[in-house]
């Protein structure tokens, strides 16, 4: 019966508008967040090239360097005119007003020396002489003779006051973005980290998988929340209630069903790094791991979709309304909000969306690897919980208990007011 | 086993409502009829039995199961609920294919069974039709075809005629009267003529009471020399009404044709005649012989 049951909920998820959304939400984040991942596919370093900035860089606790950092992204936000947050995660274009940007444009005067226009002959005159088409040399502005670092951090707050919340330029962030540029040596371990340890295709996965992670851990609960309040609204629950297939049965195909369609696309999507990487990879002797997508898309991305889709069938079945849809906003806030000086990845902690916003750090990955398999290992043994729990309340409600519409409740209604 | 339904002592409360008290029914193979007026308790009897509610007391056996095991009676039992629905975009043979699974039936039990069943309920042209595109009286042929898919022994119908229209209300009765040949069908209804069309037993329930169980020639036999026809004038009505039970008024002209309860002739002029099903009712409903004054 489970079979054939599944098969129905299968059709029934394939027939819902919300499940087009769904996929079409799901299609839309990929292109416009993660899209062709061709410019970022890495070539073997070769010694002496001008810069090794796309195999990562390296940390640097220098005040200088820190300061440095800021103040060259500061002066091409300005000369550009365009500054962005990260406020929850998501990237976000600032506009400033006439008057922030006359300020903002104050202190990197009195942090550099240079006026905007000044700020913009520099950037022009540097990339010039650095042709960012053969290799990217980044852009640095020095700091003015004499700026002590508590004065530089004080005007970085106003800064990031005028940006608003998720700037670049507060303390923490500043410190993150302070790396010295790598060098050769640096660059050849990543590559063969990459190649080697990676099969090539894996860090390209991680990086989708932090992409999608983010949406999947909202978008399922709409799908599941959805499903449940069918039932409800087509007055089925008396119907269903009444047949002989058992509550597991029911509930564990619903979820199954639901779990199948909701990764079907992922997978599909998974497959877009990997016919890349072996597009880019054709005549070399790497050895892919053509399989790696598999492992990402069960072993990432499965954990985040079975406890969002668990815990908006738990809360809906037991409230019958869509709290599960708020609730579940909350907790991806949260989940969004913490990952977001955690993005160049090790760091996975308990986190439901893991970051890796990298194809590289394969180091950073293997280090966090342990804890990272606990955290999805949490996250299936909570969502199966949580689907036993809904099993046992949809039982309950089988037999006349939790429900919240009909007759019977009216006459606990009239019970209650009398 | 023999197909029976055996309730003894029922009782079920709403929170401190007690909905039914000390029912106890005896129901034999063919079509039952629970009469009763709105909230007299027989949607919670149907539920019941249909394993949709818990008892608090007495015991209920439908083929000598134990309602408690529930598994066990959802598969002899078929329930048609009084506000019957479906996915309003499945068609109707979508419907009935998706409960067919989950009744447990196989895919060549469903391939045999849909096609026969739709055109019992002559539906047989309306596979593609999507649910929310049928009338009424369709979606209630509907339900009857779903709650019989999987052959059950004992039929629960709950008020299935409300809000039909007069041909379909027709049509739906002779659709359970033949139903109910091999198996027990359950009818409950605050209709009387819907009773009085297709049923031979019935029980009549008042606030979770039961207050009559027999046949309906039993049922009549209460009120057997009790039913008066008289033609009065509209003005003599209001007083009549005052110390008689009137179930029925039809206006000619100035004067009403009534027909009326009472012990003895109640006036000059009133004249004995056969009672029927709503004239029995109205006497239960009323509290019996209390309220015919002479």
């Amino acid at each position: 019966m489970f079979l054939e049951l599944w098969k129905k909920e299968c059709g029934q998820v394939a027939k819902s508008l919300i499940y087009w959304l769904y996929v079409i939400v799901l299609a839309v984040f990929f292109v416009s967040q993660l899209g062709s991942l061709k410019s970022h596919m890495l070539k073997e370093p070769k010694k002496g090239q001008d810069s090794y900035a796309e195999y990562g860089t390296m940390q640097s606790n220098d005040e200088r360097e820190i300061m440095r950092t800021a103040l060259s992204s500061l002066a091409q936000g300005i000369w550009y005119e365009d500054f962005t947050t990260y406020p929850v995660g998501f990237v976000k274009h600032i506009t400033l007003s006439e008057e922030e940007m006359d300020e903002i444009e104050g202190i990197l005067l009195e942090t550099t020396g240079m006026s905007r226009d000044a700020a913009g002959e520099d950037i022009a005159r540097h990339f010039q002489e650095n042709n960012p088409e053969n290799s990217y040399v980044p852009y640095v502005a020095e700091p003015k003779e004499g700026l002590a670092y508590e004065d530089f951090l004080r005007k970085m707050e106003r800064v990031s006051e005028i940006l608003g919340p998720g700037s670049d330029f507060t303390e923490e962030r500043m410190k993150a973005s302070a790396k010295l540029p790598m060098d050769y040596e640096g660059a050849m371990e990543a590559y063969r980290d990459l190649v080697e340890k990676d099969g090539y295709t894996g860090g390209y996965l991680r990086l989708f998988c932090d992409y999608m992670g983010i949406i999947l851990g909202i978008l399922p609960v709409f799908v599941a929340a959805t499903r449940i309040l069918r039932d409800k609204r087509a007055q089925m629950q008396d119907l269903i209630f009444a047949r002989k297939a058992s509550s597991f049965a029911i509930i564990t195909s619903r979820y199954a069903a639901m779990l199948c369609m909701m990764m079907a696309p992922v997978m599909v999507l998974s497959l877009a790094p990997v016919v890349e990487c072996v597009t880019f990879t054709k005549g070399s002797k790497i050895a892919l791991d053509y399989l790696a997508f598999l492992k990402y898309d069960l072993g990432w991305l499965l954990p985040t979709v079975m406890v969002v889709t668990a815990l908006g069938l738990f809360l809906t079945e037991i409230t019958e309304s869509a709290l599960a849809v708020l609730v579940q906003g909350i907790w991806w806030f949260a989940a969004i909000s913490l990952g977001v000086d955690k993005l160049h990845g090790g760091q996975y902690g308990w986190n439901l969306i893991p970051r890796h916003n990298t194809e590289i750090n394969y180091s950073g990955f293997a280090n966090g690897y342990t804890q990272l398999v606990y955290n999805r290992i949490f996250y299936v043994i909570l969502a199966i919980a949580l689907t036993a729990v809904t099993i046992l309340i949809y039982e309950k409600k089988r037999k006349g208990h939790l429900r919240r519409r009909g007759k019977i409740l009216r006459n606990y209604k009239r019970t209650d007011e009398a | 086993m023999k197909t029976k339904i055996e309730i003894q002592h029922l009782d079920k409360f709403y929170g401190q409502k007690k909905a039914l008290s000390d029912v106890s029914l005896t129901i034999e193979e063919g079509m039952f009829g629970l009469l009763g007026r709105n909230g007299a308790g027989k949607t919670t009897i149907m539920k019941v039995l249909a394993t949709l509610l818990e008892k608090q007391g007495g015991s209920v056996k439908i083929c000598g199961i134990p309602v408690e095991n529930a598994s066990e009676i959802r598969k002899i039992t078929g329930y048609l609920p009084q506000d019957f629905s479906m996915y309003p975009n499945m068609s109707v043979y979508e419907a009935m294919d998706y409960l067919g699974v989950l009744s447990g039936l196989t895919k060549a039990e469903r391939k045999q069974r849909i096609p026969m069943l739709l055109e019992k309920v002559n539906l047989q042209s309306n596979y593609r039709t999507k649910v929310k595109a049928l009338s009424g009286g369709m979606k209630r042929r509907l339900g009857i075809a779903q709650a019989i898919l999987h052959n059950p022994k004992i039929l629960i119908v709950d008020e299935p005629t409300a809000g039909l229209d007069p041909e379909e209300r027709v049509r739906f009765r002779n659709l359970l009267c033949e139903i109910a040949d091999d198996r027990i069908v359950i009818l409950s209804t605050h209709i009387v003529g819907d009773i009085e069309a297709t049923c031979e037993k019935i029980a009549v329930l008042d606030e979770g009471k039961i207050l009559f169980q027999g046949t309906v020639a039993e049922l009549l036999h209460l009120v057997e020399g009790k039913v008066y026809k008289a033609e009065i004038s509209r003005h003599e009505l209001d007083a009549v009404k005052e110390r008689f039970l009137v179930t029925s008024i039809l206006a000619l002209g100035n004067n009403v044709m009534i027909r009326l309860l009472a012990e003895e002739a109640p006036f000059q002029g009133a004249g004995r005649c056969e009672p029927g099903v709503e004239d029995a009712y109205m006497y239960l409903m009323q509290g019996r012989g209390d309220l015919l004054c002479s």
